[in-house]
């Protein structure tokens, strides 16, 4: 992410622009190492949201209420592509009230969003069949097969923050202290 | 209803959407600044690297360009300086800060949590 995704202009550009930017270490009073970072060529041929939960984006709203959770590691192009997602939601959590029905217009969003994502991964299944089998760095569809994958598996209810203050999905993360 | 509609059609155009071009300054002047670096007044050298600074990610690729290509250790020195400021996102780990922030300026807030602590963030 460092090497590749947080070192592209047009990421630069939306961080700056659209967001309030907080990096948390995870391993903050750990004796754990932190990994090797990898070249930028080693970064580059990384699959998309592999890595596990060594790096995880939360957006939030304005008012700290957490809407989207990605794990792992994402190219510039589908990383900037989930920001705006996630920024939209984020603005239209924003201006309402913290209620079972926001949790719930934020699920429907989440939803609409897997399921999108989940046509696209189908409809490269159906056509290209022999990519489920194939690893997802042999080649660009099954690397882009691999990342609708994780992708679907992010934005799906089991990884979803609900709207938890970011405070207390940061605390969650340290005390699971599960590094993959 | 409306904003359901808004937000998935919103989905649909990202995920099919390449990340939009980024404007370039005058090329020529971007080369002329970067060979600026390397004059031997250092007010010409400041100048130069004040000016690349403004202008910002705009000069990127020719910044990493010039660092690669640059016979002159200082010069890659001076472009590596200005590099990292340039792409410096503005990360920061006072959450209580970034809360004040963020209600303040209506802009929604990023998260990224990390396992140790990678050069490039802060």
């Amino acid at each position: 992410m460092r090497t590749v995704t947080f070192a592209d202009p047009a990421v630069i550009r939306d961080l700056q622009t659209h967001f309030v930017l907080f990096w948390h270490n995870q391993m903050a009073g750990s004796v754990l190492p932190p990994p090797d970072p990898g070249t930028p060529e080693q970064a580059k041929s990384y699959p998309e949201g592999g890595g596990g939960t060594n790096v995880l984006t939360y957006v939030a709203a304005p008012d700290g209420r957490a809407v989207l959770r990605l794990q792992g590691y994402w190219r510039p192009e589908r990383y900037l592509a989930e920001l705006r997602f996630g920024r939209e939601l984020a603005m239209a959590v924003g201006k309402m009230p913290h209620d079972p029905e926001a949790v719930r217009f934020v699920a429907d969003r989440l939803d609409d969003r897997a399921r999108l994502v989940g046509m696209r991964r189908s409809e490269i299944e159906r056509r290209h069949p022999e990519v489920i089998a194939k690893k997802g760095t042999e080649s660009v569809l099954a690397r882009t097969h691999a990342a609708l994958v994780l992708l679907e598996k992010t934005l799906g209810a089991e990884s979803r923050p609900n709207l938890e203050a970011v405070e207390t999905v940061v605390n969650e993360r340290l005390k699971l202290r599960v590094f993959t | 209803m409306f904003p359901r509609l808004l937000l998935v059609l919103s989905a649909g155009a990202a995920l099919a959407a390449p990340a939009p071009a980024l404007a370039q300054p005058p090329g020529d002047e971007i080369g002329r600044l970067v060979a600026q670096l390397d004059a031997d007044d250092f007010r010409v050298r400041d100048r130069a690297a004040r000016r690349l600074r403004e202008v910002g990610l705009d000069t990127l690729p020719r910044l990493r360009r010039a660092a690669e290509e640059s016979q002159s250790v200082e010069v890659r020195t001076r472009l590596a300086d200005l590099i990292a400021g340039i792409t410096r996102p503005g990360w920061r780990s006072d959450l209580a800060a970034v809360r004040a922030e963020a209600l303040r300026t209506g802009k929604p807030i990023l998260v990224v949590s990390t396992v140790g602590l990678p050069t490039g963030f802060g």
